[in-house]
């Protein structure tokens, strides 16, 4: 398996409320009030000016030991939720990667697995570092995006989304703080596509929290642990709800899941649980040797967990 | 709009919850089918929410938020909301509303 070496999140400065976005998005103001008082949101944070590739950069500028193992960096690999957002030759992630130094590395994005792509570009990273052959060699996650359209700004029914963004560096050596212990994901196909979603919306309201238990029992039960025995869960920030009802039925607590950022950032695509996890570990809240699960859900529709002990 | 201290029966609730889903989905509150999932109506999670909402301030009441996914149809959403008329005057004094 592989380690965390470092996270670093990026929030933008303009903190915009969802009474704003959401007279964008056509929602009268009960339907605001839900999405306040049940679903936790409050503002989302914004970058007006700032591109896509600005936002990755300034996520991986927040690395401490960026400058220092730059050249050691060998993979790069961005998780978007968004299969296409830019016309061809324009390329952020190449862009970011020039702007970075990071030229020499092999950079790419993965996209089928929306919001769920960034557990899987780390769980990719893992694979890739371990065979690679070279002991020093890192691997870059960049998870966050952009939100250019209407369709972008919210996922219906479950959050209004910001474009915070998130940088993890991953090494396959195990020893050290953040060593992964497991990763779980599972796919529904039958949800993949806009038109196909719209129709299974009550199937999927069924199959979501049967989904997401069965993928933190199943990551837990691969780290050889109970779930019960897990410090705190870093969700995506959806509903906050939705996390409380799950925690009832499996029995976990909910105040071990860690939804403080919902009102701050709103969901931010891949780039939630990262930015839990520097939240905790900056508020102290996070101790060596405690575990936590990344946990999150892709439109598609995507499962995934990532089982680390701090 | 009725008085806030006015407890409502089982009956006025359902045709009240029948009544909204109808004005929602375009048809006659008769043809709303009590058994049928909201979603059938076009009803997502949010719209039910807002529905919860309008009856806890109508009759000043606190619905679980967490119970309302097991709660699909017009007649379990009747069950839980008629659960939050019961438990009414365990509210402390003063409390208007609840979460919703």
């Amino acid at each position: 398996m592989s380690r965390f070496v470092e996270i670093a999140a990026h929030l933008p400065p303009v903190s915009v409320p969802i009474t704003e976005i959401g007279r964008e998005l056509g929602m009268d103001s009960a339907q605001l009030r839900v999405f306040h008082r049940i679903f936790g949101f409050s503002h989302v944070r914004l970058a007006p000016g700032a591109s896509q590739a600005d936002l990755m950069v300034a996520a991986v500028s927040a690395l401490p030991s960026f400058p220092e193992v730059r050249h050691r960096v060998k993979y790069v690999i961005q998780a978007r939720t968004m299969p296409t957002a830019f016309p061809y030759p324009l390329n952020p992630l190449h862009e970011a990667c020039g702007r970075l130094g990071l030229d020499h590395a092999v950079a790419f994005t993965v996209t089928e697995h929306a919001c769920a792509g960034g557990l899987l570009g780390v769980h990719l990273c893992g694979e890739m570092l371990a065979t690679d052959g070279d002991p020093d060699a890192l691997g870059l996650v960049l998870t966050g995006e952009k939100i250019f359209t209407r369709v972008a700004k919210r996922v219906p029914g479950s959050s209004i989304n910001g474009e915070g963004t998130a940088a993890a560096l991953v090494s396959a050596a195990e020893q050290g703080r953040d060593r992964i212990l497991a990763y779980a994901s599972r796919a529904y196909p039958q949800f993949h596509g806009g038109e196909e979603v719209e129709r299974a919306t009550a199937e999927f309201q069924q199959v979501y929290p049967e989904a997401l238990a069965e993928i933190l029992t199943e990551v837990a039960a691969k780290a050889g642990m109970d779930l019960a025995d897990v410090d705190f869960i870093l969700p995506h920030n959806v509903a906050k709800v939705s996390w409380q009802r799950l925690c009832k039925q499996l029995g976990y607590p909910a105040d071990r899941v860690f939804l403080d950022n919902i009102p701050i950032t709103g969901h931010c695509f891949s780039a939630d649980g990262f930015a839990a996890y520097r939240a905790l570990v900056d508020n102290g809240r996070l101790k060596p040797g405690q575990h936590y699960i990344m946990a999150t859900a892709g439109l598609g529709a995507t499962f995934a967990a990532t089982l680390v002990r701090h | 709009m009725p008085s806030q201290n006015h407890l409502p029966s089982r009956e006025e609730v359902s045709a009240w919850l029948a009544e909204r889903v109808a004005r929602h989905a375009r048809l006659r509150p008769q043809d709303v089918e009590a058994d049928r999932p909201l979603t059938d109506y076009g009803l997502d999670s949010v719209s039910v929410f807002v529905l919860c909402g309008e009856f806890e301030d109508r009759h000043r009441v606190q619905v679980e938020p967490t119970s309302v996914w097991e709660h699909p149809t017009v007649r379990t959403l009747t069950d839980l909301l008629m659960e939050s008329v019961a438990a009414r005057d365990t509210l402390p004094s003063g409390t208007s509303g609840g979460d919703l």
